[in-house]
């Protein structure tokens, strides 16, 4: 189908415009700004698809339909057409189609007429504004899309996308690297977890090496104590034995000696006996005391050397006493540790729900990338409320046009409404006109009034002329012509008589009655002139009157016929004054009735006139607001192109900031929003695994630190001992170190106060052994011995032989007591009571701290062996490497699975890239060379990623550049060349509908324009119908350079006289 | 030449504590049997040789894996030899190389029955009875003579009357290993096809004449009468013109790939130098495969059947506690297509363990592998254009594993150690599994993507 003419009855600006447009190519219309090009292209579509629904609100706040109308020339296939549409209000119009005898609905002719495309798919693809080429989205629209993307897809398209959907389903049941989720994912984490318990279960072997040496130590140390402790009984049984043998040994020794050395005394000290049993029990008691404290600093003595033992924890009191006192931190760093953990696995949790809020393609990975700093999020704030800006100036500046355009049409409207019985004569015309008549009514008046005057003086006239005009009764000039006579004969005579003498006062009398007769008859005859004159003069007035009143009466006449004339439904009176003067009556000016009309009809002409004063002023205030129209269109376009750059530094700035491109401004600010929200959760989740990690670092060097100090302490700190159980352990060793210290310092103390004691005790019983010998010295004796037996030698003769007995029977009972021991004389002779007591008890003291180490002993054994036990009965390590095996093996199962998954799609991804390449739809191969062309050969290719609505262009480089990455120009250019391609490919479909496009190169440089002025023109050498709107005169130069006459339209706010010569031309 | 009589028991490849059988979802009483089948294999081992009184057991190679640091194995092989210790057994221990030498050296209070073989300038081990020299044991396939040189008299009386040692060489071959490679020079074959036709129940002969060939060829160095190898997926004894060459296999199979009955190899070494080597069952699982071809025809019933006649013909060991199946059913598309249903596939194999007399359901199970021919798979005829294009893809990304790099990057950046554990399993991936997993992928797509066009 292709346009012929167009003829606008009336739509928008335009009214009774009809343009002849050529039917074959190229036809360009120009036109300034406000000269009605939208308007136009709107137009066609309106007739072609129906007039958008209108609202025109009159003063009187009623509504009334605006009727659109205007009809489109047309040639089809099957002939010349004319689609005629008529629009009320709140219609899309009524359509008629004339030229076919079919009897159809227009409706449905028209359908066919248009192919059935749909008025969405002729916005978007047919009729091309710069709005529809800058946005993508229009592209996107579901049949233009279906044109583009789906028909192109093909059967062997949508094999390969399910193909691949299919592939990544299955691919992601394997493994999701958005979600970390997925059977490959599960059988990892599995495997990892049982490699990390088997590498805690490395170490078993060394262990139970070690138990095994510590057992085999522990077993010696044992067989070593036992045999010491067997000697050590034995030489205790010895010394008890000797010391139970010996007194009684000595005894006897001692009674057989006393009995063979007893001489006979005569001078002995009297009370010698009491003196020295006295000195002796102080002896003995001093001894004793001394012995006591010996014992007590034996005993002090075995009590260090216990102390001693225990203290040998001391040197590393140290280190543990740093360790215990660590105990407080260590629990709280654990505490703090698992807090950290359980924050970060809260945080991650928060992040991963962040991450999958945000959608498929996101990551942690690329949130990570995104740069979500105050200066990033200030920048993208400030991109969205310059666009924001931008948008809502664009909305204001489009409803403020809309409101002013509709307040103007509807002003317009109802002016033209108001005009029209005005029947095609211009409203300063009829102004002029209805002034004209309003003169002509008031100078009818004025000659109406006039000849009402002129009527009145007639009559005034005719009435003087009734009461002078009579003609002087005869006998009056007959008496005045007597008089006349009389007095001049009086005169006469009385002159003659004056002269004469003959009386002169008679003749003076005379002569006076003579001139006053005579100056009555010309006083009479004079006045009778004057009379007579004025008579002719009333007469001759009258008749000028009667001429001025014909002459009114013609005027009026002739008013009457030229207002009748201008007021042709006002009835027409009769012009009874003009009637009458015609008729030679006398003039009675005009009536009562006839003046009431004329005042109506002067009134009307004077309320006409205002009124059509005030429709001027209305006229002029739409002229005054259809250029305000005209500048506020202007500024739109600035603020749409303003827009578009905002628009795209809002693209770039999602871009820039890792985000999908998007003119929702606040879909993009929430996924924003919500991307700050998952960075924060990320740093969070960063910061609490961090403070896990070092926390953890901490307690694991603090516990490394603690095996260290354990190791070289001699003590073997299990790996799964709790610390704070074992810090509790040391603690209380260490609080019974400090006892001990105390004890053995208190045992030094006591130790050194005994031994001073026992110094004393000493000298005290070498004092008594002193006073003693003198004792012996009185008695003659040097020793006791010599002194007892000097004194008692006779008593004591037959004592010892009693007590000898008694003691040989004693000593035989002790012997026999101990029958494995044999009890050498020497031994006997050597004994020293003290000596052998403190060795009884030093021996009693090893074998009890023997027993004790024995038992300790076989405590440790016996915690070795059950730790061997548990050892060599655990099968947990056995487990575990079983149970990694079959994990492993399900690992190389899965992994095959899943990389034969990713074989297949690598092998699928090469058909879809060879099918992409090669098997593009014949749309995007079409544009593909449009934009060769509009580009000069910048950019070659075009083409989709199979089953994506996504343009790539190839660039002469051979490199492939998503829209986004190309200029605002370019991107027109693109999205010109694929409307193009898409127009050709519907043509190739029988779809031939005209292509409207309006100023679509305002945003090309010279070159590319040039390039696209060709591409326009080869395009509508195929057959294509192509109407080009444009408000920039060197466009049209350029066509008109190209042998394309531009139809010059008519400036609607330009004087006239300042278009250029050629534009005049318009219409 | 006359032998003092000895018998010893000849093991290999016991790997103690080993993971063996990469099934997953064992039932848990199977898999309890399948982790500890090699410690009660090597305790069987252990039983027998005592049950035989032998004079020593032999272990060549691989008694444990170092790499694991087991202590399980290390108790195991410790309460073993303790237990030989007690009967008076010696054991002889040639480190493998899984197990090697220093492995063995740093096990602490390894019984004084323990001997680790060492190369030859180490020395050679005797094995004494009633003081008196009847085995000697090495590493190399021959043998120093005496020390001292001996007179024709006393080589004489030697060969006729007195009782020569009987010399065994311990050597760890394996599968891949050359046998004309190993064994080199070592007794050259009389019949080239006898190592062929050897069996576990031919009888060497390590006659007296072939003895002085010996001596007289290699002058001070004589080839030994048994090489006793290690490291064989599979029992197999090759006999040479002197002596006999023998590896039991492992002692206890790992997979299905070592089917059939498992153990050690009693040699028992007569007078007259008659060698009987004995198959001994050790094993406490094992491992079956059948390769069953699916008919074009399919019926159920008849497959059960055929599988039924495998069964039929398998003899259980006692020692055997738990039998794992393999039952590899190859066949042609779209036939073999139904064998891959989940519902069929579980009900098959309670089939199939219901038709098992022996053993019961309980200690056995039975795993299905379908196996697609492959001239099934390769498209011919009227074949999808697509299908067509993938395959040549597919046949064009044959190559090494550098093909699944990406992938492992892809896996990388989500986790590091993720990828790592894969690109080091990459070797070990079956790439001819993965190409036909791809490969069936390719046909399940293309031909899910071409149904709704017939359709049409």
């Amino acid at each position: 189908m292709k346009i012929t003419k167009i003829k606008v009855d009336r739509f928008g600006v335009w009214r009774q415009l009809a343009l002849p447009v050529s039917g074959r190519g190229l036809t360009v219309f120009y036109g300034p700004n406000e000269a009605g090009k939208t308007t136009l292209w709107r137009f066609i579509r309106s007739i072609l698809y129906g007039f958008e629904p209108f609202e025109v609100d009159l003063d009187g706040g009623t509504v009334q339909p605006v009727r659109w109308e205007g009809a489109l020339q047309v040639e089809a296939g099957a002939g010349p057409f004319s689609i005629h549409r008529i629009s009320d209000r709140g219609t899309r119009g009524l359509v008629s189609v004339v030229g076919t005898d079919r009897q159809e609905p227009a409706e449905a002719l028209l359908t066919e007429l248009l192919f059935r495309t749909n008025e969405s798919l002729f916005e978007n693809v047919f009729a091309v504004g710069l709005n529809e080429l800058q946005e993508l989205a229009t592209l996107e629209d579901e049949e233009v899309a279906h044109h583009i993307y789906g028909l192109t897809l093909g059967p062997t398209g949508q094999k390969l996308l399910d193909a691949t959907r299919a592939l990544d389903g299955q691919a992601g049941a394997l493994f999701d690297a958005a979600t970390r989720s997925g059977r490959l994912v599960d059988v990892l984490e599995r495997d990892q977890s049982l490699r990390e318990e088997l590498d805690a279960h490395r170490g078993l072997r060394e262990e139970h090496a070690d138990a095994c040496a510590r057992r085999g130590r522990i077993e010696a140390r044992i067989e070593t104590l036992k045999r010491r402790r067997s000697q050590l009984e034995r030489q205790h049984s010895g010394h008890r034995l000797l010391e139970r043998v010996w007194p009684y040994w000595h005894q006897v020794r001692e009674i057989e000696r006393e009995l063979a050395e007893i001489p006979v005394l005569a001078h002995f000290p009297s009370r010698s006996e009491e003196r020295l049993e006295r000195l002796e029990a102080d002896l003995e008691s001093s001894t004793h005391l001394r012995d006591q404290l010996s014992q007590d600093v034996a005993a002090l003595r075995s009590r260090r050397k216990e102390l001693a033992d225990a203290r040998r924890l001391n040197k590393h009191a140290a280190a543990f006493s740093g360790f215990v006192e660590h105990a407080g931190w260590y629990r709280d760093v654990s505490q703090q540790a698992a807090a950290a953990r359980a924050r970060s696995a809260e945080r991650q949790c928060r992040l991963d729900g962040a991450v999958h809020e945000l959608g498929e393609g996101w990551s942690v990975e690329r949130l990570e990338r995104i740069d979500t700093s105050p200066a990033a999020h200030r920048r993208i704030l400030a991109a969205a409320d310059r666009f924001r800006t931008a948008l809502r100036r664009r909305h204001r500046m489009a409803r403020r046009q809309k409101l002013l355009n509709r307040a103007m049409r509807k002003r317009a409207a109802l002016l033209e409404e108001r005009l029209k019985p005005l029947g095609g004569v211009s409203l300063d015309q009829a102004i002029a006109e209805q002034t004209a008549r309003l003169a002509h009514l008031k100078e009818l008046t004025r000659l109406k009034e006039r000849e009402a005057e002129l009527a009145r003086r007639q009559r005034t006239l005719a009435e003087q002329l009734a009461a002078d005009g009579a003609e002087m009764p005869l006998w009056i000039a007959k008496f005045l012509a007597l008089l006349a006579g009389s007095g001049l004969l009086v005169t006469a005579i009385g002159l003659y008589q004056a002269a004469a003498a003959v009386d002169l006062v008679a003749g003076a009398g005379l002569t006076f009655i003579g001139f006053t007769g005579l100056g009555l008859a010309w006083g009479f005859k004079r006045h009778r002139d004057v009379q007579s004159a004025a008579d002719a003069e009333r007469a001759d007035e009258r008749r000028s009157v009667a001429a001025q009143i014909r002459e009114t009466n013609d005027a009026i006449s002739r008013l009457d016929a030229t207002v009748a004339g201008s007021g042709a439904s006002e009835p027409a009176q009769a012009t009874d004054t003009a009637g009458d003067v015609a008729s030679g009556g006398n003039p009675t000016g005009p009536t009562p009735a006839a003046q009431g009309y004329h005042e109506q009809r002067l009134q009307q002409a004077s309320e006409r006139l205002n009124e059509l004063q005030r429709w001027a002023r209305a006229h002029r205030v739409i002229q005054a607001r259809r250029k305000r129209l005209s500048e506020l269109r202007s500024r739109f376009q600035s603020v749409q192109r303003a827009l578009s750059a905002e628009r795209q530094s809002w693209c770039l700035s999602l871009k820039e900031n890792g985000l999908s491109e998007s003119v929702k401004i606040s879909e993009a600010l929430e996924i924003w929003h919500r991307i700050a929200d998952a960075r924060q959760h990320f740093r969070d989740t960063q910061a609490a695994a961090a403070e896990a990690d070092q926390l953890q670092r901490q307690l694991d060097s603090f516990h490394g630190r603690m095996q260290e100090a354990a190791r070289r302490a001699g003590r073997n700190l299990d790996d799964g001992a709790q610390p704070l159980e074992v810090l509790a352990d040391w603690g209380r060793e260490l609080e019974s170190l400090a006892g001990v210290s105390e004890d053995v310092r208190q045992t030094h103390r006591e130790l050194w106060q005994q031994r001073q004691k026992r110094r004393q005790a000493a000298r005290q019983v070498q004092i008594l052994r002193l006073r003693r010998m003198t004792l012996f010295a009185k008695g003659g004796a040097s020793n006791r011995a010599e002194f007892l037996e000097r004194a008692g030698w006779v008593r004591r003769r037959a004592e010892c032989d009693g007590l000898l007995a008694t003691a040989q029977e004693e000593l035989r009972a002790a012997g026999e007591s101990e029958p494995d021991l044999a009890i050498v004389e020497e031994d006997l002779v050597n004994f020293n009571e003290d000596e052998n007591r403190e060795r009884v008890e030093a021996l009693a003291a090893e074998l009890e701290q023997i027993e004790r180490d024995l038992h300790a002993a076989f405590e440790e054994l016996g915690s070795v062996k059950q730790s061997l036990k548990a050892l060599e009965s655990s099968c947990e390590a056995s487990r575990l490497r079983f149970e990694a095996s079959q994990t492993c093996h399900e690992l190389k199962r899965t992994a095959e699975e899943w990389l034969g998954l990713a074989l297949a799609r690598q092998a699928l991804d090469r058909v879809r890239s060879k099918f992409e390449r090669n098997c593009q739809p014949a749309v995007l191969a079409s544009a593909s060379r449009y934009l060769e062309r509009l580009t000069r050969g910048r950019y070659r290719n075009i083409w989709t990623p199979l089953g994506q609505r996504e343009l790539r262009i190839d660039d002469e480089r051979g490199q492939t550049l998503t829209v986004d990455k190309l200029s605002g120009g370019t991107r027109e250019q693109l999205f010109l060349a694929v409307r193009m391609a898409a127009v050709r490919q519907l043509a190739q479909q029988g779809i031939e509908l005209p292509m409207a496009f309006d100023d679509v190169l305002v945003n090309f440089d010279q070159q590319r324009t040039e390039a696209a002025v060709e591409t326009l023109l080869e395009f509508s050498q195929q057959n294509q119908q192509v109407l080009f709107f444009t408000c920039h005169l060197h466009l049209a130069h350029l066509f008109e350079a190209r042998g394309i006459e531009p139809i010059w339209l008519p400036g609607q706010n330009l004087p006239q006289q300042n278009l250029p010569q050629q534009e005049r031309r318009a219409g | 030449m006359a032998f003092a009589p000895l018998r010893f028991l000849h093991a290999a490849d016991a790997r103690l504590d080993q993971a063996i059988g990469e099934i997953p979802k064992l039932p848990p009483r199977l898999a309890a049997i399948v982790q500890d089948a090699t410690r009660a294999a090597f305790d069987r081992f252990i039983a027998l040789a005592i049950e035989h009184e032998v004079d020593f057991v032999l272990l060549v190679g691989n008694s444990f894996v170092e790499a694991d640091q087991s202590l399980s194995a290390r108790l195991s092989l410790l309460d073993g030899f303790e237990q030989l210790d007690r009967s008076g057994i010696q054991a002889l221990i040639l480190p493998g190389t899984l197990d090697p030498l220093e492995a063995w050296r740093r096990i602490p209070d390894l019984p004084e029955n323990v001997t680790l073989l060492e190369p030859h300038p180490k020395g050679i081990v005797v094995v004494k009875r009633d003081d008196k020299v009847v085995a000697r044991v090495g590493t190399e396939l021959f043998m120093p003579a005496r020390k001292k040189a001996r007179t024709l008299r006393d080589d004489l009386r030697s060969v006729s009357q007195r009782p020569v040692p009987f010399k065994i060489a311990a050597i760890q071959s394996g599968d891949e290993a050359d046998d004309a490679a190993v064994f080199g020079d070592w007794c050259p074959e009389e019949q080239s096809d006898a190592a062929a036709s050897a069996s576990d129940e031919q009888i060497a002969k390590a006659n007296a004449g072939s003895a002085s060939a010996g001596n007289n060829g290699s002058g001070r160095w004589l080839p030994v009468d048994y090489v006793a190898l290690g490291g064989g997926t599979a029992r197999r004894t090759i006999a040479r013109r002197r002596g006999i060459a023998h590896d039991p296999g492992p002692l206890q199979g790992r997979g299905a790939d070592q089917a059939g009955p498992r153990g050690c190899t009693l040699v028992t070494v007569e007078q007259d130098g008659t060698l009987r080597c004995d198959f001994l069952p050790a094993a406490s699982v094992r491992w079956e495969q059948f390769l069953v071809e699916v008919p074009s025809s399919f019926d159920r019933a008849g497959l059960l059947a055929r599988c039924r006649a495998h069964l039929d013909g398998l003899r259980p060991e006692a020692c055997e506690n738990a039998w794992i199946f393999q039952w590899v059913l190859h066949g042609r598309r779209p036939t073999i297509d139904v064998l891959e249903d989940e519902s069929f596939r579980r009900q098959f194999r309670q089939d199939l363990a219901n038709a098992a007399a022996v053993p019961s359901s309980d200690d056995s199970m039975h795993q299905l592998i379908i196996e697609a021919d492959e001239n099934s798979i390769e498209p011919t005829g009227n074949v999808d254009p697509l299908q067509a294009d993938f395959l040549e893809a597919l046949s064009a990304r044959r190559g090494t594993s550098d093909l699944f790099r990406p992938s492992v990057n892809d896996l990388r950046a989500a986790d590091a150690h993720w990828a790592d554990r894969l690109d080091g399993l990459l070797n070990d991936l079956n790439a001819e599994a993965i190409r036909t997993h791809a490969d069936r992928i390719g046909q399940q797509l293309f031909r899910a993507a071409m149904a709704p066009g017939a359709a049409r």
